[in-house]
């Protein structure tokens, strides 16, 4: 009844263009979540549905876990989780060169507020080498938009 | 070499006895202060006072989170042994933790309370907490409370979580920041088992940090809430103790209760230990409704400093219907399933244009594809296609919904006292309703999700002064109803499910145990009013009835309108057909609401029933505090 949503989750992380293999990028989002319980018969018989399946890698205090450490995301690992995390949404705001996400992604790699313009620029105008296929992975994304960082001549001191 | 060990050695006899004094000289201070009493103690091990019988309890179910055997009963004892496990050797290891990091929020407290000499009490480097807390960067905490989603009136119910918002943080880039999120943790996934031991406390609850874009996706991309961000005026020290006490829950389970010990219950006694003195979660004994809460926490003045909105998925998308309007809403949907034709459907349109409808075409197909669970295979191709025809067109922003202009903390209160008259069958009556929860259709509806209705426990009993008679009219456990309209876009099922011991016309005005429950749709006829058709079936259990039961069903036609902001309608017709009677009744209503003020409204009802040959009309004035 209470369809465990780790498919739909997987799926709203595919579905900007690409499957974020958790492998890929070290660290997926390890946390399964509730879906939005469409039906009938389920929301009569769950009056809240505050609750997630057995996982603590978000556990406070709870030692090392995957790329997590007592619940906060390692530094090293802050980006390909983000990035893994948002695909669809970072995919959507990178075709637009503005958003929210695309925002967040820029200030984790440290481009400066005097760069932000051109930056969300060249990944509209790049758009087609980032997101180079429906499979790209996370890992491959970064990749791509760090290829394409290199070769411009602002934004080339970004690029690893 | 020898004499070294010799007086290591006795630097070592030497160190314990010097510590027991200390520790008891410790003790000594703290129950002179009567700290073990203080409030700020209670907090910090969540007890709270019995109900019967002298003492406290604490809610937490964790024996680890006690020092002293006892902890759980014996605040007194809990700070003993909490102070003696601070003179603890050792330090600290990636598996272990010393008790002064372990409790670091009670270390902190009791060090400046009871001052102390860092000579005597050796202070622990707590790396991991410290680790921890400069990964967090806290600078603001945010309270965010996930609104109902559609066509999901239990979700009315809601939950609040609490953002910690880093200093790296800006206004474009808040998904950066932690959420701190306390849920029950299950693996059942039969949801009449979920409810029961839901209700009973049979989930261990927890304690979690999150990124705040995975609540984000969780709730307004799947499960399609707005979300409404509150931020809060704490200081930097109140932000402080609350992180430190949330490291201290972070293993920590409770027994989580759907109504009171909740989500928003546990949020409110972290709240209390930032700030104490509040006694927010004292509040709340019987049961917590996270929009309640809210306003609990926001009546403190000054306390809120900026209200964020944060639409969900579906919001977005019907916004974006209104503003491109239904025949580019209708290419939207086409591009979505064909973008490969988007060059030749959306040629000779204003690029700025085109951009909505490719934004549209693009955040629909998300939709569906969680709400359809739509296959990877169809919707990444696809997804791919539009946002390529979208990077060749100019930058234009996608149009933003505003916010309602009522917040959800700002609606109605959530429990309700009904004092009516009026006159059933020509005689005449005085009426008392209780309701302890939440919204009905006829409620003023600001604040709350348009035509979505979820009533708990609501009690009628009537006084019949002519007759000198008084009578339990209705008790209904639970009453929901949910009319979402459908349009091109969406496409939802309207609802509604009825529990009740309710007197009924049909079983002879006796108290029938009664199922009632309609499915069917709801369709937006004009703005602010709502056309609505469902299939009822009706099931009624009582010993007069012939079998000991009956089951009726027919068809249910209506009409719901919100003419203003103060004023609610709501108007239909049914006729059901029993078996067991092998009778009929047709029914007509009509009810008015009309909002007075934020916590009292006015309203009136009529019923007419047909009942064979029989019509019976009954018809009443009311008046509805909210609180």
């Amino acid at each position: 009844m209470k369809k465990i949503a780790f498919s739909a989750l997987a799926l709203a992380l595919s579905t900007g263009t690409a499957m974020a293999q958790q492998n890929n990028v070290g660290c997926g989002l390890g946390s399964m979540v509730f879906d939005g319980q469409r039906g009938v018969a389920p929301q009569v018989l769950a009056a809240t549905t505050n609750a997630t399946f057995g996982n603590q890698t978000f556990g406070i205090s709870s030692g090392t876990l995957g790329c997590t450490q007592d619940g906060v995301v390692s530094s090293t690992a802050k980006l390909s989780m983000f990035t893994g995390s948002n695909m669809d949404k970072l995919a959507a705001d990178m075709s637009k060169g503005q958003g929210e996400t695309l925002e967040t992604l820029a200030d984790l790699m440290g481009v400066e507020a005097a760069d932000k313009a051109t930056f969300f620029t060249a990944t509209r105008d790049n758009f087609d080498k980032i997101f180079s296929s429906s499979d790209v992975t996370a890992e491959q994304v970064l990749g791509n938009l760090n290829d394409v960082l290199a070769a411009d001549a602002k934004l080339s001191r970004y690029a690893a | 070499m020898r004499t070294r060990l010799f007086i290591a050695f006795t630097l070592l006899l030497c160190a314990l006895p010097a510590s027991a004094d200390y520790l008891h000289e410790l003790q000594a201070a703290a129950r002179k202060a009567g700290l073990a009493r203080t409030g700020e103690w209670l907090a910090l091990g969540h007890w709270r006072p019995n109900l019967l019988r002298a003492g406290h309890t604490s809610l937490a179910d964790a024996p680890a989170f006690f020092n002293a055997p006892g902890g759980k009963t014996d605040p007194q004892a809990e700070l003993d042994a909490t102070l003696a496990a601070f003179f603890v050797q050792g330090e600290e290891t990636p598996t272990w933790q010393h008790p002064q990091c372990r409790f670091i929020a009670r270390y902190s407290w009791l060090k400046e309370r009871l001052h102390f000499e860092a000579t005597r009490l050796p202070e622990k480097a707590c790396t991991r907490f410290e680790n921890w807390y400069a990964a967090i960067a806290p600078r603001q905490l945010t309270l965010v409370f996930p609104a109902a989603y559609m066509n999901n009136p239990s979700s009315m119910f809601g939950h609040t979580l609490l953002r910690v918002d880093t200093s790296e943080q800006s206004d474009g880039t808040r998904l950066f920041s932690y959420a701190l999120n306390y849920a029950a943790e299950t693996n059942d996934t039969n949801g009449m088992v979920f409810a029961v031991k839901g209700l009973l406390g049979g989930y261990p609850g927890y304690f979690t940090i999150t990124p705040y874009y995975a609540k984000v996706k969780e709730y307004n991309d799947l499960e399609n809430r707005d979300l409404w961000e509150y931020e809060l005026a704490f200081t930097p020290a109140e932000i402080r103790r609350l992180l430190e006490h949330a490291w201290e829950l972070g293993q920590v389970n409770f027994d989580y209760f759907f109504f009171d010990e909740n989500c928003s219950y546990q949020l409110l006694a972290l709240l209390d230990v930032a700030r104490p003195g509040h006694h927010l979660a004292e509040r709340f004994p019987a049961w917590a409704i996270p929009s309640d809460t809210v306003r609990a926490v926001l009546e403190e003045e000054g306390l809120l400093t900026r209200v964020q909105f944060r639409p969900a998925l579906a919001t977005r998308i019907r916004h974006q219907v209104t503003v491109l309007g239904d025949e580019h809403g209708a290419l939207a949907r086409t591009v979505a399933e064909t973008p490969e034709r988007s060059g030749e459907i959306l040629q000779g349109m204003a690029s700025v244009q085109a951009a909505q409808v490719l934004d549209l075409a693009y955040d629909y197909l998300q939709y569906r594809a969680a709400d359809e669970d739509l296959p990877r295979e169809y919707v990444a191709p696809r997804a791919l296609a539009l946002l390529r025809a979208r990077s060749a067109l100019p930058t234009a922003a996608a149009p933003v919904p505003r916010p309602p202009a009522v917040r959800p903390d700002q609606g109605h209160g959530t429990a309700r006292v009904v004092l009516g008259t009026g006159a059933r069958d020509g005689i005449g009556f005085t009426e008392l309703r209780l309701r302890p929860a939440y919204h009905d259709l006829v409620d003023p509806q600001s604040g709350y999700s348009e035509g979505a209705q979820i009533n708990f426990f609501d009690i009628a009993a009537r006084w019949y002064p002519g007759e000198n008679d008084h009578e339990l009219r209705w008790f209904r456990f639970v009453d929901i109803v949910s009319l979402s309209p459908r349009d091109a876009f969406f496409q939802p099922l309207s609802w509604r499910f009825t529990a009740a011991l309710e007197r009924r016309a049909i079983a002879s005005d006796e108290l029938p145990f009664s199922i009632s429950a309609g499915v069917g749709g709801a369709w937006q006829l004009r703005p602010r009013l709502l056309g609505f058709a469902l299939a009822e079936l009706d099931i009624l259990a009582e010993d007069d009835l012939p079998d000991g039961y009956a089951v009726g069903a027919g068809p249910l036609l209506g009409l719901y309108a919100t003419p203003t902001d103060r004023l609610t309608l709501l108007a239909g017709a049914r006729a059901r057909r029993y078996t067991g009677l092998w009778t009929h009744e047709a029914e007509a209503f009509l009810q008015a609401g009309y909002e007075l003020r934020r916590d009292l409204a006015a309203r009136v009802e009529l019923t007419s029933t047909h009942l064979e040959d029989d019509q019976l009309f009954e018809g009443g004035v009311s008046l509805h505090w909210y609180f």
